[in-house]
């Protein structure tokens, strides 16, 4: 994205453990973050790096064993540690909304559509049920669901139109950013590629900025304009999505581009990454992607590097000069 | 690559009952619906499919897990049905499978060493316990488990999924099969682990002369996998194959309008390249309901080329063009 808006969502320094039963586990650590206006955000990183443990604090969201270390989170200006119960309920659906991973099998079995659009509202504000209903058919049609969907009980609407229904009821109050924890995942090839085109129309139409996060860097190609990769519990490299593509420059980027079989491109020229993934709980001192990086000399086992900028709207965070 | 079939389905057909809808209403689901296909010695075939679409029961019918409702499963020519108890458990060592959660299809309260050695002892593999430990700590080094010593007193729970998906590998190959059907088998494996699993497997096949049966719902895994190991692709939908191909020539060219628009809408990790690729029209987005099996060709619902002809009439698996298409209007295509 060459003119970014202005940074609508700040992460600084943010760090959040787990007590589990080996110890403590570190899921996000001191990660920095800005979301701009307008954009879809990109979060890609394999399982256990941290990127939902991340989405969810930024709604103040938390497992009981887990805590917010440090650092902050900040959204239009206020702070989101800071707020009341009233204001984070104010907070949470009004001006940020996610989607939970597998969100659309947690539609309550006896209520229809339309009720969980109703109690979605009442939650969180006052407003008439013929509003409501009104607010409803219009995002319906955004998915393009048919406003009958309403009577419909959950059992009777296939994954892909449940997974609509959700997103309309998680626009039903003008949220400014949607949070989308792997929302294409459990659909179908054909589902999932419609599914996309619905959000890009939604955040044509409401000037929504997104924050996209999965597993598959293919869709993430399809669907972000900025792309931030995660490893280890922090970002370690984030770009436009053509610069991530194209001209990765940490060696963890360019290692997990290197070894995504694809339906198209040289299968000979992908290759296996070394080494598995970092233990959370008893990371790899250092920068923790050192163990399985080709370029890794002594020290980046002994500083862990931060995250730089090395070019304009281009953050790396790697110790050695070939990723600058 | 031998010519010599090893296991061959013929008109294979499962059904399962199943209760639906308020009523509680019994119905007959077709997971498998009249499927014919072979797996030769020394070969892969790949089969690729959406969830539901009976690949994973396909597969498990060709292993004898599961009785067909009709049709045959032959093991080199051999009805295995009609096979005595003795050379039944005999098919059952050549046949193994791997499944797709390693952490639920390996006994959790036992070390991984427990969990390779019996089979060895069971199947003869191995004459007493200590050859089957000095089999297992091999097995561990082929899998890239190595110093064995390390992992053959763990317990599951101490180790990770990529680790673990190498342990059922190693059980898998343990007793000397000469089939194995690998059921989404690196699905849940992170991407920067897939990989290697994957070399692996092919690696194994090579070393021990292996057939696989590799489901996936994955096609760029399946591409990778008949480009590395050789083989082939067979789609299947709604319980149907509806399109066979030698290596990755069904990636290349679909000829089924099935494959075409499945194709057309993955998604590939190039950003330019992918938002050029538009979808074709479809009649219907969703797939039909199991309990509502269209008529006539499985995908008319949502083909955007159907005519009339495909509301009514079953296609029949033809060969075009090296291919063998389910499809009446396949010719168009090729």
């Amino acid at each position: 994205m060459s003119t970014p808006g202005k940074p609508i969502l700040n992460i600084r320094g943010l760090t959040v453990e787990f007590r589990v039963p080996r110890g403590i586990l570190t899921a996000v650590s001191d990660l920095d973050l800005d979301v701009y206006e307008g954009e879809v955000l990109g979060l890609v990183g394999e399982s256990g790096c941290g990127k939902s443990v991340m989405a969810h604090t930024i709604l103040k969201l938390c497992d009981p064993n887990g805590y917010v270390k440090s650092g902050k989170v900040v959204f239009d200006g206020r702070d989101v540690f800071a707020m009341s119960k009233k204001e984070l309920r104010a907070y949470r659906w009004k001006d940020v909304s996610i989607i939970f991973q597998g969100a659309f099998n947690c539609l309550n079995p006896v209520m229809k559509v339309f009720e969980h659009m109703v109690d979605t509202t009442l939650a969180h504000g006052k407003a008439s049920r013929e509003d409501i209903k009104a607010r409803s058919v219009e995002l319906l049609k955004m998915v393009r669901l048919d406003p009958d969907v309403l009577t419909r009980y959950p059992h009777e609407l296939s994954g892909g139109m449940k997974q609509r229904s959700v997103s309309a009821m998680a626009m039903l109050l003008k949220p400014k950013l949607l949070i989308l924890d792997e929302p294409t995942s459990a659909l179908d090839v054909l589902t999932q590629k419609f599914f996309l085109k619905i959000l890009r129309d939604l955040r044509k139409e409401f000037g929504l900025t997104m924050i996209f996060i999965t597993h598959d860097l293919a869709t993430v190609a399809e669907i972000a304009d900025r792309v931030a990769v995660m490893y280890g519990g922090t970002i370690v490299e984030a770009s436009s999505v053509e610069n991530i593509f194209y001209r990765p420059r940490h060696p963890y980027t360019k290692a997990l581009l290197g070894a995504i079989p694809s339906i198209i491109g040289d299968v000979n020229k992908l290759k296996p990454l070394p080494g598995p993934l970092p233990d959370p709980v008893n990371p790899p001192p250092g920068c923790e992607f050192h163990p399985r990086c080709p370029y890794a000399t002594s020290s980046c086992s002994k500083t862990r590097p931060a995250l730089e900028q090395t070019d304009h709207m281009w953050l790396v965070a790697c110790n050695r000069e070939v990723a600058k | 690559m031998s010519g010599t079939s090893l296991i061959e389905a013929s008109h294979l057909t499962k059904a399962f009952s199943v209760r639906y809808g308020f009523l509680r209403e019994r119905k007959m689901i077709s997971a498998v619906d009249d499927v014919s296909c072979s797996v030769n010695e020394g070969e892969n075939v790949v089969l690729v499919g959406e969830s539901g679409c009976g690949k994973s029961t396909l597969g498990r019918l060709t292993l004898g897990l599961l009785n067909p409702t009709a049709g045959l499963v032959s093991y080199r020519g051999r009805n295995i049905w009609a096979m005595d108890r003795k050379e039944f458990g005999e098919f059952r060592r050549r046949a193994q499978i791997i499944h797709q959660n390693p952490y639920s299809s390996i006994n959790p309260v036992r070390t991984i060493s427990q969990s390779l050695m019996p089979a060895m002892t069971q199947h003869k593999i191995a004459k007493n316990k200590a050859e089957a430990f000095k089999k297992a700590v091999e097995l561990l080094g082929l899998v890239g488990l190595t110093p064995a010593d390390d992992f053959l007193n763990r317990y599951p729970s101490r180790m990770s999924g990529g680790q673990m998906q190498r342990v059922t590998l190693a059980r898998a190959v343990a007793v000397n099969p000469e089939y194995i059907v690998a059921d989404e088998a690196v699905s849940m494996l992170d991407a920067s682990l897939r990989l290697g699993a994957l070399e692996l497997m092919l690696d194994l096949q090579k070393r021990f002369g292996l057939s696989y049966l590799f489901i996936t719902h994955d096609f760029a895994i399946a591409r990778y996998f008949v480009k590395k190991g050789g083989g082939k692709i067979m789609i299947m939908y709604l319980g149907s194959l509806v399109e066979i191909g030698e290596g990755d020539s069904v990636i290349q060219k679909p000829l089924h309008p099935y494959t075409q628009t499945l194709l057309k809408a993955i998604p590939v990790p190039d950003p330019k390249a992918t938002r050029e690729r538009e979808l074709p029209k479809l009649r219907s987005l969703d797939a039909p309901r199991l309990t509502e099996t269209p008529s006539g060709c499985k995908f008319h619902t949502r083909c955007p080329y159907a005519e009339k002809i495909c509301d009514d009439q079953v296609p029949e698996l033809r060969s075009i063009a090296k291919r063998s298409v389910a499809c009446h209007f396949a010719e168009r295509y090729a």
